[in-house]
């Protein structure tokens, strides 16, 4: 029953969302290497 | 105190939305007499004397809604940035001459004035009707819109900092006190760019609304709001598809950071998009006109993407229209129809630069702000195109200031997907051009500015993503209307998402903790801004009419507005870092600078560059303030046998528009 549940979850479209959130943890609060690549001073 | 400033500015807000309608109600009435007459004359073929006759009262009725509030309001914008560029242009933008063409909308809006009344009165009972929640999650999206909302209201009591602080403000208060195109000396180069919103400004500045302007664009997400209600009905989406979207927007730290200090990119946002929803849905395709050309010129860089969605604007009416049988012949008459009048509001901006610079075509040729095509060095823009688009979602590049929600980014790939609803006729039709002029229009500002991934350089073109994301938005939930775990937890990030977001909020400058201690601080002109403030207010007391001030620093806007006309020009002390002290003190007196101020932390450059560390004997100095690393000094020439004769190469002239910094060699 639970498992069932769990593999309905995998679909495109809601992997697409969990992904786009995931991904803007990591950048936020998880990794700050990624964070710097999404940072530069000006000229640099 | 401030209760006074809170009900006078409440007030100016109001009188200032009457004025813009009423310019934009008569605007209407004039377009409807100039069709009707030239109907008259076409139909009639000079048998009949033609009739000057009013606009058709039917014309706002039943369509109505609330929502020609955004309409009319930037009707009456454009309408008034024309008039009001003719005032600066001959040095007559007065109170006087605000009040005439205020008597004169009243009289000329008088015919319609009464059923916009009833249709605003009716509109706005729609609207709050069609406002109320009807499940839980409408209800706890409604609840973050309005915290949001509430919380960008502390803008009106924010620190004026930056580019609005430095720029768009002071121009905008120079212009109101002048009465004249000026430019703003310092920023010689960029007094070319589009000067839509700072001519809204400087009107809020001639009627004393010096509140007004700090938090004036907090109120531009409203307008944008209605806009995106109006493509959300277009398209048939469901209410909680619009209410996304407006969170959307609130939740884009790119929206966040402009909604202060007196910054103005929202306006080409709001027009940008409203330029949108009338190229594709407005019978009268003047209105896109005008709304494209007023969105192009509050920001120009708009030009570039919002050429490719004209020009599917004008493809999709003549695929679509009933009537043409010859398409070629119609695509040239709809594009005649709509450059008329874009060109008619861009001339304005033509005689602008003209008047400033001699040559109407700057900031594009023949200025220095052209040559600036790149912000950062080759392999940081690789990395950029390499972080395309992800960028504009999680970017924090310098000068970016914030990106779009990644709300946007959820629910936009779904759009295609959603594009064949059954509902809404027009939403199957007009999605894949929406998407192909996105497509194109990002593809081309990836092209021509890849470094420039500021949000706020296209957000009026941009804005296009949101109704397209909440039409992926309705796809998701309907498709996933049996899997209550997947809605659940998409649910849930969003609120996630959103309660991020508040904390974010609650940091920035807009912070209503911040904007309450200060509030509480002793009563001051300077309470909710730094010491550049205080510096500034020091300057306005000490400094004579006429006195030349060099400022060391970016920002201006607290100074009085004749100290604001005498500033220092961008290429005045060129090479003055080539001279010995005593030849930097003699060009500096002979400019005729009384006053030195200094902004360390941007400017400590400066300090060797015009040799403040170590003045000649013959120069006295009197430090006035000197805080935080911002200083004013007060500089003259002492008597002595030492003391040089050092003739004036300027003369500080008082004329009709303030004063007059002339050169003498």
């Amino acid at each position: 029953m639970f498992l069932d549940k769990v593999k309905s979850l995998f679909s495109l479209d809601f992997l697409w969302i969990v992904t786009v959130f995931s991904f803007f943890i990591c950048v936020q609060f998880v990794f700050p290497e990624l964070k710097r690549l999404f940072m530069a001073g000006y000229l640099q | 105190m401030i209760l006074v400033d809170t009900v006078q500015t409440i007030f100016l807000l109001v009188f200032l939305v009457l004025f813009w309608t009423v310019v934009g109600l008569s605007t209407f009435v004039f377009f409807q007499m100039l069709r009707n007459f030239f109907k008259d004359r076409i139909l009639n073929l000079g048998q009949r004397k033609p009739e000057m006759t009013g606009a058709d009262p039917q014309e706002f009725k039943g369509s109505g809604q609330i929502f020609d509030f955004s309409s009319l309001l930037a009707l009456g914008m454009t309408a008034w940035f024309c008039i009001a560029s003719l005032l600066l242009a001959v040095g007559e933008f007065k109170f006087w001459t605000f009040a005439a063409v205020f008597v004169v909308g009243l009289v000329g809006s008088k015919p319609q004035l009464k059923n916009y009344y009833v249709d605003f009165t009716q509109g706005l009972k729609d609207f709050s009707r069609e406002l109320k929640a009807r499940t839980k999650w409408e209800k706890t999206l409604i609840g973050f819109i309005v915290l949001f909302v509430l919380l960008s209201l502390t803008s009106f009591v924010a620190p004026l900092e930056s580019d609005g602080a430095a720029y768009y403000l002071p121009i905008a208060k120079l212009w109101a006190d002048s009465g004249l195109f000026q430019m703003l000396r310092g920023y010689d180069d960029f007094s070319a760019v589009g000067a839509f919103a700072e001519i809204q400004m400087a009107t809020i500045y001639l009627l004393g609304g010096e509140w007004l302007v700090r938090g004036f664009s907090a109120l531009i997400p409203l307008l944008i709001s209605i806009e995106l209600f109006k493509f959300s009905k277009k398209l048939g989406l469901s209410f909680s598809a619009f209410l996304i979207q407006v969170l959307a927007l609130y939740t884009s730290m790119c929206v966040m950071l402009i909604m202060y200090s007196g910054k103005i990119d929202l306006f080409s946002a709001w027009l940008g998009l409203l330029a949108i929803y009338c190229l594709f849905f407005d019978s009268k395709i003047y209105r896109a006109g005008l709304f494209l050309a007023a969105a192009c010129i509050a920001k120009l860089s708009l030009l570039l993407p919002m050429f490719f969605v004209a020009l599917s604007a004008l493809v999709y009416r003549v695929r679509f229209s009933k009537e043409s049988k010859n398409q070629w012949r119609s695509f040239f008459i709809l594009g005649l129809k709509l450059a008329a009048p874009f060109l008619f509001v861009l001339v304005w901006q033509l005689v602008k630069n003209h008047v400033l610079f001699d040559n109407a075509l700057a900031p594009f040729i023949g200025n220095k702000l052209a040559e600036e095509k790149y912000w950062f060095a080759p392999e940081t823009i690789s990395r950029i195109k390499m972080l395309y688009p992800l960028v504009w979602f999680f970017g924090d590049y310098w000068g970016q200031l914030g990106s779009f929600s990644i709300l946007v980014l959820m629910f936009l790939p779904f759009a295609w997907l959603g594009k064949n609803r059954t509902h809404s006729t027009e939403t199957g039709r007009v999605v894949p051009y929406w998407i192909g002029m996105f497509l194109i229009g990002m593809l081309m500002w990836f092209l021509v500015r890849p470094s420039f991934v500021a949000p706020r350089y296209i957000m009026g073109f941009f804005l296009i993503a949101f109704p397209l994301m909440g039409l992926g938005y309705d796809w998701f939930f309907q498709n996933q209307a049996n899997h209550r775990l997947k809605a659940g937890i998409t649910k849930a990030i969003i609120v996630i998402y959103s309660l991020h977001l508040v904390a974010v909020y609650l940091k920035a400058p807009l912070s209503p903790v911040r904007a309450f201690y200060s509030w509480r601080a002793p009563l001051s002109k300077c309470k909710f801004d730094g010491p550049d403030c205080v510096a500034m207010e020091i300057l306005n007391e000490k400094a004579e009419p006429g006195s030349r001030v060099l400022q060391l620093m970016y920002e201006s806007i607290w100074l009085r507005p004749d100290l604001i006309q005498t500033l220092r020009g961008s290429y005045e002390l060129d090479g003055i870092e080539t001279l010995s002290t005593d030849e930097k003190w003699k060009k500096i007196i002979s400019r005729g600078f009384g006053f030195i101020l200094l902004k360390a932390s941007t400017h400590n450059a400066w300090v060797e560059k015009v040799g403040l560390r170590e003045p000649p004997p013959w120069i006295e100095i009197q430090e006035l303030f000197n805080f935080q690393g911002v200083a004013v000094w007060k500089i003259g020439i002492k008597n002595g046998p030492d003391t040089p004769q050092i003739p004036p190469e300027v003369e500080l002239k008082l004329g009709r528009n303030g004063w007059d910094v002339l050169e003498l060699k």
